[in-house]
């Protein structure tokens, strides 16, 4: 026993170091129910407000840019006023439109955090709980899209941006409507990776890539990125580099999408898997 | 005795405040990440107790990581580097052992010494973060440039560090 004591006190610094570097791998691998509780009681909160501090200098800092963001959105939206377009309408009385009914909602919100240089990034908004955020919430920027909210917590959300090596998302072609995955490979915050596309698909650096509208909740075709660089890997598909449309190092502001109609279609999803049983 | 405490108490604050506060924004063109933090172990004094460095290894790591929104990564490379480190100083000590109540700094055992020192520690911590960090072999040759550009970035931020303070006494 004595033996063992000594033994044990002789190579403490082992055993003590095996413990620490044990007790952080698990935490490790546990990190997704552990940030689950962190981000969404205690250091969400504390952090998220000093972050919200140094976003303001780092916002403050960047106004140039934001601004231009802002103006060429402008022009953009403008563009699609109906003052913009020439009316070719006779009739010259109001029509009340039930065949248009508003299918996605907008809320602006501001990004208080954000890292591009790590293998799982992400972005804190300042939009929470009180705004109705909810996880799963598709968020695009002014120029494509950016993210699927992760956690929510009372003030502030993180979303998990297409430069995560957790995120997936179903995107198509815009010009044939071949669809495959897309995921990032962990290198470049600027490119990602397409794959499944199979090798009878006709493919050009530069064709426009949107989101399906099947798994995701984003609205259908919404802009991902182009092609830059293709190449046949082993197999029988495509490996495609897309271009993202999103500069993640100069993103400010986004926009968190709001589908009006979903809690209808998962009812009715849920009642057919019902019926199956 | 105490005043050793203050200090280090004082250098853990101030260097896991930069880190929060200015490194963690600064993101030279998207891979280089420097983790001046790191510093606050190199500097501990000689006779640190061997569990002390460790478990102050592993609250530093903690509270980077909590501030980073990471779990885990930080934590195990400064346990390893505070390990590393025990290791390191005891194979390389003079026979008569080290001067009671000094720390590791160029002041005391010549630039060259400590830059050797530095670079060793420094290197271990951040290939050890990257390649934790992308968790795979897929991503080795991408993960090992991140480490060895960010570690360089690093040195010589402390050597900044180290000349200044060198400056002041």
């Amino acid at each position: 026993m004595r033996t063992l004591f000594r033994f044990f006190y002789r190579h403490y610094m082992f055993f003590l170091f095996f413990l620490l570097e044990g007790t952080a791998f698990i935490m490790l691998l546990q990190q997704h129910y552990i940030q689950r509780i962190t981000v969404g009681q205690f250091s969400g909160y504390a952090i998220g407000m000093i972050d919200e501090r140094i976003s303001r200098w780092r916002k403050y800092l960047n106004l140039a840019e934001i601004n231009r963001q802002l103006v060429q959105e402008n022009q953009e939206l403008r563009s699609r006023l109906p003052g913009a377009y020439y009316s070719s309408d006779s009739t010259g009385h109001a029509v009340y439109d039930t065949l248009r009914q508003a299918w996605y909602g907008y809320l602006p919100a501001n990004v208080v955090n954000i890292s591009v240089n790590k293998q799982y990034n992400y972005i804190t908004l300042d939009k929470g709980r009180r705004q109705h955020v909810k996880s799963g919430m598709p968020v695009v920027g002014s120029v494509g899209i950016a993210g699927i909210v992760d956690n929510v917590s009372e003030h502030f959300s993180t979303v998990l941006p297409v430069i995560n090596r957790n995120f997936r998302l179903s995107v198509k072609f815009l010009k044939n409507d071949f669809y495959g995955s897309l995921q990032w490979n962990g290198q470049s915050y600027r490119y990602a990776e397409l794959n499944e596309i199979p090798l009878h698909v006709p493919v050009a650096v530069g064709d426009t890539l949107v989101v399906t509208g099947y798994s995701s909740s984003f609205p259908e075709g919404a802009p991902v990125g182009t092609v830059s660089r293709f190449s046949r890997k082993d197999g029988n598909f495509y490996t495609i580099e897309v271009l993202l449309f999103t500069d993640y190092r100069k993103l400010y502001r986004v926009y968190l999408v709001k589908n009006y109609l979903k809690d209808e279609q998962d009812r009715l999803e849920q009642q057919k898997n019902y019926d199956e049983q | 005795m105490i005043r050793t405490i203050f200090i280090n108490v004082f250098r853990f604050i101030l260097l896991v405040g930069l880190q929060f506060f200015i490194l963690n924004n600064i993101q030279f063109s998207g891979f280089v990440n420097p983790y001046l933090y790191i510093l606050f172990i190199l500097w501990l004094p000689f006779e640190t107790a061997g569990w002390l460095l460790l478990s102050a290894s592993f609250m530093l790591g903690l509270i980077i990581d909590i501030s980073s929104y990471t779990i885990g990564y930080h934590t195990m490379a400064t346990v390893f580097t505070g390990y590393l480190r025990y290791h390191l100083l005891r194979f390389i000590a003079p026979r008569d052992g080290y001067e009671p109540g000094m720390s590791p700094t160029a002041t005391s055992l010549g630039w060259t010494w400590f830059l050797k020192y530095a670079t060793l520690l420094v290197s271990a911590h951040h290939f050890l973060l990257f390649w934790i960090e992308s968790f795979g072999w897929g991503n080795f040759f991408a993960a090992s440039f991140r480490a060895l550009a960010s570690s360089a970035f690093t040195i010589v931020l402390i050597l900044i560090c180290q000349f200044l303070t060198a400056r002041s006494k």
